[in-house]
């Protein structure tokens, strides 16, 4: 079975610097959020989320903090810093760069 | 990286490094979090609470896998690794006491050898620095004339200060004893710009150089202990100096002073009296001088140069263009014991090496026998960099605990040194033991372990994990074998090196001991004598002549003296005069270069030099007699090879009558001990035309000569009051003094050889006994078809020899292309003496088959049965 909603490599990288672009979140809301955003076509498993954060946070884009929750409890929120935030742009830039190609690719073919 | 990065992440790092159980706990609770949130959403979408448990934990994947990802995403596990290896690695040498010991002490042999020459090579390579200013200060070269200096001190633009230096002889007389003491005359201000001060007292005012002012003394921290007895109060005494009062006003500090803290005072220059002013040239002094601030020295030498072609006197005497240059006063402070220095510092960098091998030859035996620990660990999934990094973490705390007791060893050591008062080495103020030398030992622990470590380590991780896991044994040994094969190659190579060193540096002792001095050094005391100058300034011939016949005949009449003679300077002390003596008519005159003595008639007599040929000096050779000389022995085969020297006539110097050759002595030796024999010709003391001021008068006694001293002192004091008396030497005590040295260095370098030797041996016995414990088995098999307890002998030894023989010849070339360093310290004997060579050769060979020796009996006791059974 083929997987639709298989990331393009490093995309998640994107779409989480972007999400938190927004504003600051936690882990579970972020997948929440994600899987909202994409209207579930983008399915990202819970566990391959957090290695992504790590990720994010070791590069020094994103930086996370405890704080409280909505139902009173600590919570991880992560939210970007300035590397991040140029982070994003240049992969934004990329983003629209790359499918702008694929996209004219894609016409071609259907001619 | 960029910097911005590192500001995110380096604080992240330390956190999951020092504070790993929080961050092993925030993520426990991160997942939580997120499991309790999904299981709630569930719960609202209707499942119950265990189908929505189920439901999240299959939606997050597995919750240990995430984990363990992130503690390998963290990034320390290298030092993480290295805390947990060193641990571990603790805990394994615990249990394996013999290989841990034998190993931490060879590594501190090693390592506590090294430091402590390197600290004296560091001492001496870059001494401390002796003045505050010591880096500014420069030496201006050619010295100027006086005149010049007073010049250059006034307009010069580029020195803040210019000072001056130069002898000064003084008999010092306010003590009962008057003594003949070199100390400096100086300008007022040469502390101030050197940056030193007396630690007592004051420094010259600016003054002092002014006519009437300079009457001060500051005393160096040596003379002052010795003649002072280190007496505070001296301070404000008056001293007299030539028969002048001097006050003291200061003292030095024991490790400061200029030019160097074991001058012996200082006075005041008084450069405006002095009659040198209007000299043109030099009269023998140093100016030196401290740059100002911002000031280039290149800058400084043009500026110097101009001003020197605007001083009236060398447009005068229209010289060459001068030249006037700067040193670095420093430069010239650094002994001329560098090449000594670097010498022992290569041959203690040998010991270690030695060390670093027998420990890697230590190791690897180690780890071959636990070859199946490390294949279980492999087997576990262990990669190999990560078995190399564990071994050498066990390298590592190796290396520490033998870098720290071997840090303590060349503390000891230097301790040693210092003690023993090494000559050519730096006196216990220069030597530090500071940061520098602890990172020394520090790193070199470090470096060492690494040398020693890594081979065995990359063997040990070599990937042949079924062979080990199934525990064989006997086959895929052949890297291990080669590898340690090739170690004591290295080994006997390098100390057959060293022990070449050691044992030409032996060899040139015994050849210097050897040395035939030509005359008896046993009871036998110099009294160096100055006689009062008259008011011209010089002493008369008959002056002194009578007041040594008048001495000699006193001396010689105290209990306890045998004979005495004077003459003008003694065999031993190092210097010698030299003249040209002329042979036959103007027209075919042969002139020779030679070493030339004024003695008294019983001089020979009493140093008992022995009478060859014809006559001694006696009361026929007045002063206005025929002119008399005897010549040594070589000098006479010299000048007349066929014939006997005695009645012939030779003319001396300038002097135009000819002197008649009356007597023929054994050769003696005057100069230094390792120089090559010159021949002598003496002269009768009262046939010399000046007159002496410096005699030395000889005594032979009947017992231990020192007893005499205060005898000798009083009875001469007694004679003339006026007559200053040296330091008196007993002829055994100055021929020690060209023996001293070699000796040191004999010593030294021989310690490190047989430490060197003990230590390949130690290795050699260590790979042949761990081989023939390999071959058990083998042996065995060989025994039980018919071996004889021989045979397995000689297979052991043949093993060994061929290694051993193999790094001889290695270590041989290694000592021909190396013991040309040591030239120096040879005498008698040229660096690749192939007696020497042999004899070290052979000896090393002999120890080291001896150490097979033992392993190869213990394999000649192998039980074939208990062999067989083994298995």
């Amino acid at each position: 079975m083929s997987k639709p909603s298989d990331l393009v490599q490093g995309t998640l990288d994107m779409l989480i610097l972007k999400i938190l672009a927004l504003e600051p979140m936690n882990g579970w809301a972020l997948s929440q959020r994600l899987r909202q955003v994409s209207g579930d076509v983008l399915q990202v498993s819970d566990g391959s989320l957090y290695p992504a954060l790590h990720k994010l946070e070791q590069e020094g884009w994103i930086t996370a903090e405890w704080k409280q929750s909505e139902f009173k409890r600590r919570a991880k929120y992560y939210s970007l810093t300035r590397l991040g935030r140029r982070q994003l742009e240049k992969e934004t830039a990329n983003w629209d760069r790359l499918s702008a190609a694929i996209s004219h690719v894609v016409r071609l073919e259907e001619v | 990286m960029r910097p911005e990065h590192w500001l995110y992440t380096i604080p992240l790092r330390l956190h999951s490094l020092f504070r790993s159980r929080r961050v092993e706990q925030d993520l426990d609770d991160e997942m939580q979090y997120h499991l309790e949130m999904e299981i709630r959403e569930n719960i609202l979408r209707g499942m119950n609470r265990e189908e929505a448990r189920h439901a999240a934990l299959r939606k997050f994947g597995g919750v240990e896998q995430v984990k363990e990802h992130f503690r390998d995403r963290r990034r320390v596990n290298l030092l993480d690794n290295l805390m947990r290896d060193t641990r571990l690695g603790f805990r394994s040498l615990r249990k394996a006491p013999g290989f841990t010991v034998a190993a931490i002490i060879t590594l501190a042999l090693g390592i506590g050898s090294t430091t402590t020459i390197f600290t004296i090579t560091y001492s001496v390579l870059f001494p401390a620095l002796p003045y505050a200013n010591a880096q500014r200060l420069f030496d201006v070269l050619p010295s100027p004339s006086l005149s010049e200096f007073v010049d250059w001190r006034e307009r010069n633009e580029v020195f803040d200060e210019l000072a001056a230096w130069r002898m000064a002889d003084n008999v010092w007389s306010d003590q009962e004893e008057p003594e003949r003491i070199s100390g400096l005359a100086v300008t007022a201000n040469l502390f101030r710009m050197a940056g030193v001060s007396p630690f007592l007292g004051s420094d010259f005012p600016r003054d002092a150089e002014k006519p009437g002012k300079g009457n001060l003394v500051i005393l160096g921290y040596g003379l002052w202990q010795q003649r002072y007895s280190g007496d505070r109060n001296v301070i404000g005494k008056s001293v007299t100096l030539n028969g002048k009062p001097f006050l003291v006003i200061g003292v030095m500090p024991v490790d400061k002073g200029y030019p160097s803290a074991k001058t012996r005072y200082w006075l005041p220059w008084g450069i405006d009296e002095d009659p040198g002013r209007l000299a043109p040239f030099n009269i023998g002094f140093r100016v030196v001088g401290r740059l100002k601030r911002g000031i280039t020295l290149d800058r400084a030498r043009i500026a110097m140069n101009l001003l020197a072609r605007q001083s009236p006197q060398r447009t005068r005497t229209s010289e060459a263009e001068p030249s006037v240059g700067l040193e670095p006063v420093l430069k010239g402070q650094i002994g001329g014991n560098q090449l000594t220095v670097l010498t022992l510092l290569g041959s203690v960098l040998f010991v270690l090496l030695i060390a670093c091998v027998n420990v890697a030859s230590l190791i690897l035996a180690r780890g071959s026998a636990r070859g199946k620990e490390t294949a279980m660990r492999a087997a576990l999934g262990a990669t190999r960099a990560r078995l190399i990094q564990y071994m050498l973490a066990e390298s590592l705390l190796l290396s520490f605990f033998g870098g720290g007791l071997g840090v303590l060893l060349g503390y000891w050591g230097l301790r040693a040194f210092v003690v023993l008062k090494a000559p050519g080495i730096p006196g216990p103020s220069q030597i530090h033991f500071d940061s520098v030398i602890l990172a020394f030992a520090l790193g070199s622990s470090i470096l060492t372990a690494f040398v020693f470590g890594l081979l065995p380590a990359i063997h040990a991780s070599s990937p042949s994990l079924v062979d080990a896991l199934k525990q064989t044994g006997r086959t895929s040994q052949r890297f291990g074998n080669r590898l340690r094969g090739a170690l004591i190659v290295t080994e006997i190579a390098l100390s057959l090196t060293l022990l070449a060193g050691a044992g030409l540096m032996m060899r040139s002792f015994l050849l210097l001991r050897g040395v035939e001095l030509g005359f008896d050094p046993n009871n036998l005391i110099t009294v160096p004598v100055t006689l009062p100058k008259t008011a011209d300034g010089d002493t008369s011939p008959q002056q002194s002549v009578a007041f040594l016949d008048d001495s000699l005949h006193r001396l010689r009449l105290l209990p306890g003296v045998r004979e005495t003679a004077a003459v003008n300077m003694f065999p031993l002390e190092g210097s010698t005069a030299h003249g040209v003596i002329t042979l036959g008519d103007d027209a075919r005159a042969k002139k020779r270069p030679v070493e030339f003595i004024y003695a008294t008639d019983t001089y020979f007599h009493t140093m008992a030099i022995p009478l060859l040929e014809g006559r001694g000096f006696g009361g026929a050779d007045r002063s206005g007699a025929p002119a008399t000389a005897i010549v040594s022995e070589r000098l006479g085969h010299l000048l007349w090879p066929n014939e006997t020297a005695l009645g012939k006539k030779i003319r001396f110097g300038s002097d135009p009558n000819p002197r008649k050759i009356v007597g023929i002595v054994g050769d003696a030796r005057y100069g230094v001990l390792q120089d090559e024999y010159r021949p002598k010709i003496y002269f009768p003391y009262s046939q010399h035309t000046s007159g002496f001021s410096e005699i030395t008068i000889v005594v032979r006694t009947m017992g231990p000569p020192r007893s005499l001293v205060p005898l000798l002192r009083r009875e001469i004091r007694a004679l003339d009051p006026k007559v200053t008396i040296g330091t008196m030497d007993t002829a055994e005590e100055l021929y020690r003094q060209w023996i001293v040295e070699p000796r040191f260095y004999l010593g030294l370098f021989g310690f490190f050889a047989i430490l060197a030797v003990a230590l390949a041996c130690v290795g050699v016995y260590g790979v042949i006994s761990y081989s023939v414990g390999q071959r058990t088995q083998e042996i065995g098999i060989r025994m039980a078809v018919g071996a004889q307890a021989g045979d397995v002998v000689l297979m052991v030894m043949k093993q060994g020899a061929i290694l051993v023989l193999l790094g001889a010849s290695l270590g041989l070339a290694g000592a021909l292309a190396l013991t040309r360093f040591i030239k120096s310290f040879l005498f008698g004997v040229t660096p690749t003496d192939a007696g020497t060579l042999g004899l070290v050769s052979a000896l090393l060979i002999a120890a080291a088959m001896f150490a097979c020796l033992m392993p190869a009996r213990r394999a000649m006791k192998v039980d074939p049965m208990v062999a067989l059974r083994y298995e």
